[in-house]
């Protein structure tokens, strides 16, 4: 059995950040059409992460000595669920800060943490992830872009595919093989920290099926790194990225991708007048659905703040929270196309084929729902 | 202070003389728990009656104590109450109360036996062999099982949001969260326990059909899911917050 998991709530403190938040967005984000919003962590937009970075926003919960804003997780929570209730841009800064930042306070050298941490803070150092390959997906283990020791650091070479934003990021950690070959798994990965504008890296845009080019292929042809360019300790990537990947998993990011279609949808059941019965046991099943998963959210970040790593807790989450913001979409165009009257806002239409085009990425990104219900067969006991 | 209530509440249960369980029941006092202590009760909070209906229900079979002990606060000399609804609504308490707690009560019990269940499932599919290992090592059962783990503790938390403060001021709009959420992964529960277990699971002499029986019994009680869900519904259309406010307001 897992842990039970306890009803949390916000500390008055933290609670505190969420009006001047909703504020700020209000402002900045007043006219964005819900087809954008509902690209939310998409969404990049440099000069929205450096305003934010500029209210002391990014890198909330990193150490003050780097620029940090040194709160708790629950001022994260608040602070993301109303950067992600509005649809705001978060792309830019959104990996340097969830991922790449806490990994080099953990993994890396002093110098490294006083190199990129305090401009992570400040919006001006933006990171993408480099896992995935053509043909390393679910089977992470199986990568085969190479770094291969030289005499003043390392020579790179090969592909990752998939990077979200690889083609803007200033800065890529890739998981590589430093040594051993493919049948060594596990062992002879190592993270590395990659200057994407150095000589021999080309980064290309991939358009998505809604026609955006948010991720990217990047591909390495004889990159010459120094040696401090290595994360943590020579062979320790697995272990490293598993570590990350906790991070990824833990946060209210995973519930609500479908926010800004739920939203537009009540503006245009409230905008009818007088629901239907069959309108009103929607909006009551997702409001009570979302109620329960934004609880077991909070939970996990008590966990969190407790200094605990729930990871089986929060893949629970995420199975939940994605397969509820996929099931939005199909919710909503039964409803619509039950109606025999009306005209239905243009935006609601462009929103809800945008999450209905995306909806399956959101159980692909951050591990499958096959590898993330694996991960809590194990928790299980089961394997 | 509640871990100890808990535990002699599980020792009387472990000790109750099944033919005639309520003089033993009414001379242990758990029935009076909930009432104010001028009443001669503990003024007990739903915190504090939570993990107590978790544990009822979390038995195969059992007299209907929470709902008896819910009942007492209108009615004293109350024993057991199958429909705590009517026996509140008679003694006084709004409709719209009673119905709230008789309806989260039902979801704090259900959600006892979706744990039991759990435990059940787990169990059987590490002992149970085919093809010459245990059912539990192959995928397709273990992702079955994660998702019913998924259900068992989103509806275990959606009891927990409702079971807040004192019985009597309970909020229908969190009986309804857990009437509601509760109800939708008793579905999905009951059909992967069955699934699991094969044919031993709907034999008589299995304990699964108790808590599966339950669950579907437990549906249909005090209102089921669409009706707990308009009533939401009706609030969060009538309110004009975004979608993640209303969850918040609840
Ligand atoms: C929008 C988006 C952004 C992304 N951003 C990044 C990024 O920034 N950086 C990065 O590195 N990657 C990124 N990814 C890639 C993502 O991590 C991969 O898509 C994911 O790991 C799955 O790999 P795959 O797509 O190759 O699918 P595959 O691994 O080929 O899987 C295909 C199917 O097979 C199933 N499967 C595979 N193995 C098993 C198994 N053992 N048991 C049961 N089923 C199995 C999978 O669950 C899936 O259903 C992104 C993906 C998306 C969609």
């Amino acid at each position: 059995m897992l842990e039970q998991l306890k009803l949390a709530s916000i500390p008055p403190e933290d609670e505190a950040l969420r009006e001047p938040v909703r504020a700020f967005l209000a402002e900045r984000l007043a006219g964005v059409p819900s087809a954008t919003r509902a690209r939310s962590w998409m969404g990049f937009d440099a000069d929205f992460s450096r305003a934010l970075a500029a209210r002391g926003w990014v890198g909330l919960t990193l150490p003050p000595a780097y620029g940090g804003g040194g709160r708790s997780h629950f001022a994260r929570f608040v602070l993301i669920e109303e950067l992600l209730a509005a649809g705001a841009p978060v792309a830019a800064h959104w990996i340097a800060e969830r991922q790449s930042g806490p990994l080099l306070l953990r993994f890396g050298t002093p110098a490294q943490r006083e190199a990129y941490v305090p401009r992570i803070c400040a919006g001006q150092a933006f990171f993408c992830i480099g896992m995935s390959e053509p043909d390393s997906g679910s089977d992470l283990a199986s990568v085969r872009t190479r770094a291969e020791p030289t005499a003043d650091g390392w020579l790179l070479n090969g592909s990752k595919l998939w990077t979200t934003y690889g083609h803007k990021a200033d800065y890529m950690i890739a998981l590589v093989r430093t040594s051993g070959g493919p049948d060594d798994r596990h062992k002879g990965l190592s993270q590395l920290l990659i200057d994407l504008s150095l000589p021999g890296i080309t980064a290309r845009p991939i358009r998505d099926l809604a026609g955006d080019s948010h991720f990217s292929e990047v591909h390495f042809d004889n990159v010459a790194l120094g040696p401090d360019a290595l994360v943590g300790a020579e062979g320790q990537g697995w272990e490293q990225v598993n570590a990350e990947l906790a991070f990824e998993r833990s946060g209210p990011e995973r519930i609500y991708s479908s926010m800004a279609l739920i939203d537009a949808w009540l503006r245009f059941v409230r905008s009818r007048g007088n629901p239907t019965a069959q309108e009103a046991e929607l909006a009551g099943r997702l409001i009570g659905r979302l109620a329960v998963l934004r609880n077991l959210s909070l939970s996990v970040t008590a966990l969190l703040a407790e200094g605990k790593s729930p990871a089986v807790e929060a893949s629970v989450v995420k199975d939940l929270g994605t397969s509820f913001e996929q099931s939005i979409p199909g919710l909503v165009t039964d409803h619509l196309a039950s109606l025999e009257d009306g005209a239905i806002p243009g935006d609601l239409l462009a929103t809800l084929a945008y999450v209905t085009g995306m909806g399956p990425s959101f159980s692909l990104r951050g591990g499958t729902r096959e590898v993330i219900r694996g991960i809590i067969a194990r928790g299980l006991g089961l394997r | 202070m509640s871990d100890l209530i808990l535990e002699q509440f599980t020792r009387l249960l472990d000790g109750l003389d099944g033919d005639s369980p309520w003089p033993q029941l009414a001379e242990s006092g758990f029935l009076d728990l909930l009432r104010s202590e001028d009443d001669g009760g503990a003024a007990l909070d739903l915190e504090g009656l939570f993990p107590l209906t978790l544990e009822a229900g979390r038995r195969p079979t059992l007299p209907c104590v929470i709902q008896t002990m819910i009942a007492r606060l209108a009615a004293p000399e109350a024993v057991d109450v199958v429909d705590v609804e009517s026996v509140l609504a008679d003694g006084g308490v709004d409709p719209a109360v009673a119905r709230a707690l008789a309806a989260a009560a039902t979801a704090g019990l259900m959600a006892g036996a979706l744990e039991a269940i759990e435990a059940l499932t787990l169990d059987y599919a590490a002992t149970r062999k085919q093809f010459g290992r245990e059912i539990g090592k192959f995928q397709a059962i273990q992702h079955q099982i994660a998702v019913m783990a998924e259900e068992v503790m989103a509806a275990r938390m959606a009891v927990q949001l409702a079971f807040v403060g004192a019985p009597l001021a309970m909020s229908p709009l969190r009986a309804g969260v857990a009437k509601l959420r509760v109800g939708e992964a008793a579905l999905t529960v009951a059909a992967i326990a069955h699934a699991v277990h094969g044919a031993i699971g709907v034999s008589q002499e299995h304990s699964l059909r108790h808590f599966t029986g339950r669950l579907h019994e437990g549906r249909l009680a005090h209102g089921g899911e669409a009706a707990w869900a308009r009533r939401l519904g009706g609030w969060a259309l009538d309110s004009d917050l975004d979608a993640v406010s209303l969850a918040r307001s609840l």
